[in-house]
């Protein structure tokens, strides 16, 4: 299997400054795979999809043309494994496709630069499926995660663009590794990130506590997510919850069950890192 | 609140909880800041201390100054880029 990809990796901001197990794993899968992750050097955040969005629609989009130009310039694709950037991205190109005029005239007197149409932004998700396929994956893997049970949350900007099959895509690696996928009926719930920013306790009570007792009920080792904001929403729920109800559900990333069973350890990837500590899971697998 | 709308209310200011988002976008380019411990942490994985984005690229934080001047951010949130925080 030769693949000669390269992408720009565009980590946001969660991954680097909450989740750098995530990064470890994305980057010594994605190494594995043969395909180069090139800096996303000069950019900002994508900017966020939801308050930012909301707050200064223009803003917003022009801040994204400029990362999307920053890429077109180097002559590479953006691949993300955050789903809210990738909803971002996704949303501003097909703006600007539109009427990218304003976004333009800002780049250009100010960076003396434009967006011109020619970058395409991946999901990591698109990346792993469709360039490099599951069964090159698979060629890869030395362990199975056999004995594994998982809940998995797509997260709601997964589900936006159902074309794609991103939730599929991820349902199908995770399988892939070897672990059982147990069904809690809530799958398609928002983890509450959104509500958040609106009313904290409300979010928990309306989003993630119901889904987390969900998924308690079915007694899973872990929870499987891509999205670095649901990753964060469903450890701090649990934290925030302890007081009243214990979880102690490790929430994984698919990038660290791939890099597992890539051969790399536990410490490889930085899993000591996590809030909600995987132990009992990575114990059940032997691998600590 | 006009006759169009009746039910619609006069913009003030923006909560809270959606400033600080705006402010940390703003202030350090990201929305979540780079700690010293994540930095360590980042170090300890052998991964890059800081990524080359505006953690530590000080050109692109000013970029997002400049945006949010030449679309009249101010106008729309309250939030003074000189000032670095909100006026209202």
């Amino acid at each position: 299997m030769i693949i000669n990809a390269r992408y720009i990796a565009f980590w946001g901001c969660t991954i680097p400054a909450l989740q750098p197990y995530v990064e470890k794993a994305a980057r010594l899968v994605f190494g594995e795979l043969g395909i180069t992750l090139a800096e996303p050097e000069g950019m900002t955040c994508c900017p966020d999809p939801d308050i930012t969005h909301m707050a200064s629609h223009e803003y917003w989009l022009i801040t994204a043309a400029r990362n999307l130009a920053l890429a077109e310039r180097r002559g590479l694709d953006l691949m993300t494994p955050c789903n809210g950037c990738f909803f971002t991205f996704t949303e501003a190109i097909s703006e600007l496709k539109r009427n990218g005029k304003k976004a333009n005239a800002v780049l250009s007197e100010n960076f003396n630069m434009t967006f011109k149409g020619k970058v395409r932004v991946y999901h990591a998700l698109e990346v792993l499926y469709d360039v490099v396929g599951p069964e090159n994956i698979k060629a890869k893997f030395t362990r199975s995660l056999n004995g594994l049970r998982v809940t998995i949350h797509p997260g709601c900007k997964l589900l936006k663009y159902e074309e794609k099959r991103l939730d599929v895509k991820l349902y199908e690696l995770t399988k892939l590794t070897g672990s059982t996928i147990l069904t809690y009926g809530l799958e398609r719930l928002c983890c509450g990130v959104p509500l958040m920013y609106l009313d904290a306790d409300k979010a928990i009570e309306l989003r993630t506590k119901p889904k987390l007792d969900r998924m308690k009920e079915v007694n899973p080792d872990a929870i499987v997510v891509i999205c670095p904001a649901c990753h964060n929403q469903l450890e701090k729920g649990q934290l925030m919850i302890s007081e009243d109800e214990e979880y102690d559900i490790p929430v994984i990333s698919l990038l660290e069950l791939l890099a597992l069973c890539m051969g790399f350890s536990p410490d490889d990837i930085g899993m000591y890192l996590h809030r909600i500590p995987a132990d009992d899971a990575l114990e059940k697998l032997g691998l600590i | 609140m006009n006759e169009i709308h009746p039910l619609r209310k006069r913009f003030r200011s923006l909560p809270s909880s959606f400033k600080g988002l705006l402010r940390s976008e703003l202030r350090i380019g990201h929305i979540y800041e780079l700690t010293d411990l994540t930095v360590s942490d980042r170090e300890d994985l052998g991964l890059p201390s800081k990524p080359p984005t505006a953690y530590s690229d000080p050109n692109a934080l000013e970029a997002l100054k400049r945006i949010a001047k030449a679309t009249n951010l101010k106008k729309d949130t309250g939030f003074d880029v000189d000032k670095l925080d909100f006026e209202w």
